[in-house]
């Protein structure tokens, strides 16, 4: 008898510690309260002017600026700008450099001969890279130092053939708060567009390549890092050829696919056969057939880290590059007979709101919610301010497409991609 | 031929050619107190196949019925003569009384003790010896310990010489077993019992002296023999039954009795009297030197073995040597220098006598007979008559039939941990997922130790004091001590599960289980994740297992704090380690004593528990403190996040330290297994069962736990609970399969010997498996030099430049300072240098958090610039992160690739370092180590460290006051000082670590078990021939 009860204790305590351990498995962690830090810090941009006086082309450089708080800014030796959340710099001849938060935004429209280039303000940074540069369009490379002390830059070029070795391009000397100019014509006769990489050794630049040739005008920002994971939003439903250019700037090969996202559902362009880029290349290919003119976002996924820009050629020209995440939120100009394309290439839902302010009292807010890897489209305000917030941080890239007889792509990204963060665990096992 | 005729040679006397008659004997029996035994000497001396010509007895005033006894028998004519002497006269006198009773002198004196039974040739094979050599003087018999019919007689001494030191030399292996294979030769002495003396020689020699009443008075007889040109001889075939009842302080009334002394210190004495009392000449002086200081080395050797007894002897030995003697030696001198012959007898003589090293080889047997008691089997229960008496047989007590050599096995072990290693054959610092880098110098770990207390985190911090002290013990370089647990951790872990020879009987099953708890802390990827501490734990716990089993035993003296020393030995060590794991240990060994013991194991197991927490005492208030270390190991910030369900399988960490998934499954399934049917089958496990499950189960909670410590987000580390769930799992199973075996092992085959067959295979196939693993991968992750997260210029640059590095990884989101070319110990407890200033640290996590959200700090350059920043490393960047760090003005991007991204932080012009000269609210000047201040006025020196009152700070030579600084940095005034800075630091509590130290040593000194007793007997339990002797 004592023998049995001892049996069934046993197998009693054995079955609650099983389930004990079960328990322990199945109850999930608990969450850890961590310290949230509040991420304050401001942003500078600095927005591109178009030539004014002399040069071949002379036309009228737009800048608007906002921000969610008042900002400051002013013309790179010039006056500035009474602080306000919107600010516009009619006729800018010189570059224009603001201060404000993170979500501080801005634009540049160049107008010249009835055709309109725009371009976002970009921060000041020591890479940047520029795809598809077309070589026949008198292109040029815009160099602006706003910091106090002298910048270095080296440019390098490279081509389907590989680097393009150009005396002249090293340890260029930008002094401070001055603009340099590069045109990129006579520097090589690649028959092909090229990309063009900037890397600052000293200070930081605000890098713009501005194009004007039988082809149209186009401005570009450079994408500013190789990834491995592009997302390249707002390839405008228009007719003319798409060329997609993909560089490989490191120094082993790369391999990627090719995923298009459209409004109809996401498809593969190219199918499922991964492409090669070699180091020190650039790789030229003629989508148009792949992805049709249909608005499209292209996601590309590669083994190595490379940049790309697609090229869009119809009645005017727009090189769309690849650009990071919205981020915690934008505000930004409204802008004419624009569209905002919002791509979400994640496995995850997000919701982005889009809130609207003409600066008469009348606002607006629209809810757009993104299903996994999807794009969408919704009218953009003309006029006032916007703000961009997405729900899921990090996941949203958006664009302002404006088509008419121009077409040009403005890709939002925001100074941020948090507003506010849990504090960073201090890991003494790191290095 | 029948079978009596067979073996009637053995039994046949043996017979010579030699005339024996004609050498008469007088047998001297001298007697005290031998009531208990004299009636076998008595019959012994009736049996003798050649009665001596003249036996006389002396009594020396025996207190019992000694005297009656010699009377009946002088009535029953067994022997002659009764002589009545004194009760403190010693044997030599007693002898020099019964001779002067004999009618006439003989040819012979046969000295007979009253406890020493003779053979009943052993008189015949003395003169047999005497008459075949005639120039000896002496013949020795062989003296044997009391046996058991039919069990194997143990030799205690044939013949017996003395080395300089006074030590007695018998020239005997322990428990020695006389079975014939001795042969005559020439001894120096031996002992008077049973000695055969021819009598003129004994007169030339001047008899017995009184400088040397007992023990060694036959050695010196023999050593006057020798200086007279004469022999003494070992005479084998006589052999005697010697009970050693003077020696073993059984008999009563002894002269060393009457002085007051133990017979070790009266047998002590006599030695050092005689080897002093044969030195001539200068030597006199040298002689008496070493045998003092032979005999204080003795003494000390006693007291460290937990011989206080013993150690007492030899003091008070070496006091009548030096204040007593003095008179006596001279007059034994004398008379030595009368009878030698010349320097041929003395050179003789030195033949005769070990050399000087004898006595560091007879030390080291010592020493290797203790450890033989501690960790040999002492089983010759194999052994059979046959064996015996076979001309193959030459094994001794504890060698058993064929096997592989030890060297065999030692050579293997080594060569796997050469192989488990081989990561550590170059130079750098050692470093693992868990193990910061040591230290430069022992001096600076351990200031690095004391330091903390200086800093507000209490006490040192006990794992790092210990690592510290660690340390000295290397000397250089600090990381010397890692290196040596890692190589000798295989060789302790199986010494330390050895100890379970108590509770695991078959000796296979022993060393299976002895593998197999090896391999669980390496198979959970404890070695590999650099977890030294683990390996401690894993060390100790065997030890601490038995010593908490025996806590109850009725052991007295040295024996009884044995057990009391082991638990609160291990207790220093598991303290600092794990606090709560050491509460569960006094709680287990508590409960232990009170359900087994006697109030006094009750009391032992609290002083035990209490020892380590008295040793640890000045940090307990930091422990009150900060109660979360409670449940936290040593670097607690480094414990990686759990593994989930994969804990059943001795899985608790991070996935690059522990082996693949099957190795796990295969190891520790087999544990389970085995524990199971264990449980299954004896109801006298399913609590050992039950109690290893519970401990898996509530280290797998305990994981959840989050907490805060030092401002490290931290989490409990479930391994050391899980080592500990699954030995005692693992003691469960092999119990069951050690019981089985030996129930099993009269039946025939069936369920249960299947049963049995199959979990020994597959124990030992899995652990095999684990044991590969553990070899191959077990220690890959502790790397040494390169091989660096970073790289190395980065760590030059801190090192050269004393600047710092502000490590990022995007990928985790977490961030480190480091310094001095690589985070160092302690570090993974609390914070150093400018990370201790919470406003330093706040808005370093700002920059950090701003990186990491693609915003760009744009002053963020200025602060990393006060911390002495020069690099900034982000490993996994993510592009918003680069983007943000490019656009942060006054930081450089010169590098790049795909898993690696560093900016510089542009100085003015050189780069940052931790020491900045500034002048007011004008910067000056960047310092490196080496960099001397240039002659100025005015200046403040600024260093990336919070203000410390401990820190001393040197320009040039001269100390440089603290000052208020311009922000939370440690300010001094430089004033017109010039030269280089150096620094110092003040640390407290050093006397407190002495005091520690010297605790642990008298613990360590006694959880060994004491000596001996010093009558060269083993003391494990005597095992016959298929018996056992208690």
């Amino acid at each position: 008898m004592k023998s049995r009860l001892n049996l069934f204790l046993t197998i009693l305590t054995g079955l609650v510690l099983i389930a004990a351990m079960a328990g322990s498995v199945l109850v999930p962690m608990p969450p850890s309260s961590r310290e949230q830090i509040t991420l304050g810090g401001t942003r500078s941009v600095v927005c591109a002017v178009g030539p004014s006086g002399g040069g071949s082309t002379v036309g009228t450089s737009t800048v608007h600026l906002t921000d969610a708080k008042d900002l400051t800014a002013h013309q790179v030796g010039g006056a500035g700008h009474d602080p306000d959340s919107l600010v516009t710099f009619e006729a800018a001849e010189k570059p224009v450099v603001a201060d404000g938060t993170p979500m501080l935004g801005g634009v540049t429209i160049y107008s010249d001969s009835g055709k309109t280039a725009m371009v976002p303000c970009v921060s000041p940074a020591s890479y940047g890279i520029w795809n598809g540069v077309p070589i026949n369009q008198s292109a040029t490379l815009v160099l602006t130092n706003v910091d106090p002390a002298p910048a270095v830059v080296d440019v390098f070029l490279l081509g389907q053939s590989g680097p393009i070795p150009v005396p002249g391009l090293r340890d260029i000397n930008i002094s401070a708060g001055s603009t340099g100019t590069l045109l990129l014509d006579p520097l090589t006769s690649s028959p092909t567009p090229i990309t063009v990489v900037m890397r600052v050794s000293k200070g930081r630049i605000a890098g713009t390549i501005r194009m004007a040739g039988d082809a149209g005008i186009e401005w570009m920002a450079p994408q500013p890092a190789a990834e491995s994971i592009l997302v390249i939003t707002g390839i405008p439903a228009v007719e003319g050829s798409r060329v997609l250019t993909v560089t490989n700037a490191g120094d082993e090969k790369a391999t990627f696919t090719l995923k298009a996202l459209t409004e109809s559902g996401d498809f593969l362009p190219l199918g499922d056969t991964p492409i090669d880029v070699s180091a020190l290349d650039v790789l030229e290919m003629d989508v148009t057939q792949a992805i049709g003119t249909q608005a499209t976002t292209l996601v590309l996924t590669s083994t190595a880290p490379i940049s790309a820009s697609i090229t869009v050629k119809g009645s005017d020209i727009a090189i769309i590059s690849a650009q990071g995440p919205l981020g915690a939120g934008l505000t930004f100009p409204g802008v004419e007979s624009a569209t905002l394309w919002l791509s979400n290439p994640t496995d995850k839902r997000v919701i982005v709101t889009v809130a609207s302010d003409d600066g008469q009292g009348n606002q607006e807010s629209t809810q757009l919610v993104l299903p996994p890897e999807s794009t969408a489209s919704t009218p953009y305000p003309e006029t006032g301010r916007v703000v961009l917030t997405a729900e899921s941080e990090a996941a949203v890239h958006a664009a302002l497409v404006v088509t008419g007889t121009s077409v040009s792509v403005i890709p939002l990204t925001s100074g941020s991609l948090a507003s506010v963060m849990q504090v960073p665990d201090l890991d003494p096992g790191l290095g | 031929m029948n079978g009596a005729d067979d073996w009637s040679w053995f039994d046949a006397p043996v017979t010579s050619d030699v005339d024996l008659s004609s050498h008469s004997v007088t047998a001297v029996l001298v007697c005290r107190n031998a009531g208990s035994w004299l009636n076998a000497t008595l019959a012994g001396i009736a049996r003798l196949d050649r009665r001596p010509d003249m036996i006389i007895a002396v009594d020396n005033n025996s207190d019992d019925d000694t005297r009656s006894l010699l009377l009946d028998a002088e009535e029953r004519g067994m022997i002659d003569v009764v002589v009545n002497g004194q009760s403190y006269w010693s044997f030599g006198e007693g002898v020099r009384a019964g001779l002067a009773h004999a009618p006439e002198r003989t040819d012979w004196i046969w000295l007979l003790h009253d406890d020493a039974v003779p053979d009943p040739a052993a008189l015949t094979e003395l003169l047999f010896l005497g008459a075949n050599n005639p120039t000896m003087a002496i013949g020795v018999p062989l003296l044997v310990r009391p046996s058991r019919r039919n069990h194997v007689s143990h030799t205690l001494e044939i013949g017996a010489t003395i080395s300089g030191s006074g030590r007695r030399d018998l020239g005997l292996e322990l428990d020695e077993v006389a079975q014939g294979q001795y042969d005559s030769h020439a001894v120096l002495g031996g002992s008077t019992a049973g000695m055969l003396v021819k009598w003129a020689s004994f007169e030339a020699i001047g008899t017995f002296d009184k400088a040397i009443g007992s023990y060694r008075d036959g050695v010196d007889l023999g050593w006057r023999v020798q200086l007279i040109d004469e022999w003494v001889m070992t005479a084998p075939k006589a052999r005697l039954v010697h009970r050693q009842v003077g020696r073993s302080e059984i008999r009563t009334g002894t002269i060393a009795k009457q002085h007051n002394r133990s017979e070790a210190a009266w047998d002590r004495l006599m030695g050092l009297r005689l080897v002093c009392a044969h030195s001539h000449g200068l030597g006199r002086i040298l002689t008496w030197f070493r045998l003092v200081f032979a005999t204080l080395v003795r003494a000390l050797g006693f007291l460290l073995g937990k011989a206080p007894d013993r150690a007492g002897d030899e003091i008070v030995a070496l006091g009548d040597f030096i204040f007593a003697s003095r008179r006596l030696i001279s007059g034994l001198r004398k008379k030595n220098n009368r009878i030698a012959k010349g320097k041929d007898s003395r050179t003789r003589v030195r033949a005769l006598r070990p050399s000087i090293g004898s006595t560091l080889e007879a030390a080291g047997q010592s020493v290797a007979h203790w450890l033989q008691d501690l960790f040999g089997s002492g089983d010759d229960s194999d052994m059979t008559l046959d064996d015996l008496l076979g001309d193959e047989y030459s094994r001794r007590i504890g060698e058993g039939r064929k096997k592989v050599p030890v060297g065999v096995w030692m050579g293997l072990v080594l060569a796997a941990v050469a192989l488990m290693a081989r990561g550590l054959f170059r130079s750098g610092q050692i470093t693992a997922p868990g193990l910061l880098g040591a230290p430069a110098t022992w001096q600076d770990a351990l200031s690095l130790a004391l330091a903390g207390s200086s800093q507000g985190y209490g006490l040192p911090s006990p794992w790092l004091l210990i690592c510290a002290v660690a340390s000295v013990l290397a000397v250089h370089p600090t990381w010397l001590v890692l290196i040596a647990i890692l190589v000798l951790f295989p060789a302790a872990m199986l010494m330390a599960a050895w100890f379970a020879k108590y509770r695991i009987l078959n000796t296979r099953l022993r060393w299976l289980a002895a593998a197999g708890y090896a391999s669980l802390p390496i198979v959970m990827g404890g070695l590999n994740h650099g977890a030294i501490w683990l390996m401690v734990v894993a060390v100790l716990l065997p030890f601490l297992a038995e010593w908490v089993q025996r806590i109850d035993m009725p052991w007295s003296g040295a024996r009884s704090i044995q057990t009391m020393a082991g638990i609160a030995f291990a207790g220093v060590f598991l303290l600092p380690i794990l606090p709560a794991m050491w509460i569960v240990i006094i709680v287990v060994c508590i409960l232990v004593a009170a359900l087994r013991g006697t109030v006094g194991a009750v009391f032992r197991a609290f002083i035990a528990a209490g020892l380590p927490v008295a040793v640890w005492a000045l940090w307990i208030p930091s422990l009150a403190r900060n109660p979360v270390r409670l449940l936290m190991t040593p670097e607690a910030s480094l414990t990686p996040a759990s593994t989930g369900w994969q804990m059943i399988v001795g899985r608790p960490g991070a996935a690059e330290s522990l082996p693949p998934l099957w190795v796990s499954i295969v190891v520790f399934a087999v544990v389970w297994l085995a524990a199971i049917i264990s449980a299954s089958f004896n109801p006298e496990h399913r609590k050992l069962f039950l109690s290893g499950m519970a401990v898996v189960a509530a280290s797998m909670w305990l994981s959840h736990l989050h907490f805060t410590l030092s401002s490290f987000r931290v989490v409990a580390d479930p391994s050391p609970w899980l080592l500990i769930g699954f030995a005692i799992l693992l003691l469960s199973g092999v119990r069951w399969m050690d019981d089985t075996m030996g129930d099993l092992s009269d039946s025939d085959f069936g369920f249960r010997q299947a049963l049995l067959g199959l979990m020994s295979f597959l124990m030992a196939a899995c652990f095999l498996i684990g044991g590969v693993w553990s070899v191959w991968a077990g220690a890959s992750q502790v790397t040494r030099g390169e091989g660096a997260q970073l790289p190395q210029y980065l760590s030059q640059t801190e090192i050269d430049r004393g600047a710092a590095t502000l490590i990022i990884d995007a990928a985790d989101g977490t961030w480190n300072v480091r310094a001095n070319g690589s985070t160092i110990w302690g570090q993974g407890d609390h914070p150093e240098g400018a990370l201790l200033s919470t406003q330093a640290r706040s808005r370093t996590e700002l920059f950090v958090a701003s990186a990491l959200a693609g915003l760009s700090d744009q002053t963020g350059a200025e602060h990393l610039a006060t911390l002495g920043v020069s690099s900034v490393v982000v490993t996994n960047p993510t592009p918003g992160t680069v983007t943000a760090l490019d656009t942060v003005p006054g930081i450089q991007r010169p590098t790049s690739s795909p898993t690696l991204q560093i900016w510089n932080v542009l100085g003015n012009p050189d780069p940052p370092t931790r020491m900045t000269l500034v002048s007011g609210n004008v910067f000056l000047m960047y310092l490196t180590p080496t960099q001397e201040i240039p002659e100025g006025v005015s200046r403040t020196l600024l260093l990336a460290t919070v203000p410390d009152d401990t820190l001393r700070v040197f320009v040039g030579g001269v100390e440089v006051e603290p000052v208020p600084g311009p922000d939370w940095r440690a300010a001094y005034d430089v004033g017109t000082a010039s030269g280089v800075v150096t620094t110092t630091r003040d640390v407290s509590h050093s006397w407190m670590v002495w005091g520690q130290l010297g605790v642990f040593v008298l613990l360590f000194i006694f959880i060994f078990p004491p000596l001996g007793d010093g009558t060269g007997a083993s003391s494990r339990p005597r095992r016959g021939v298929k018996g056992v002797e208690e």
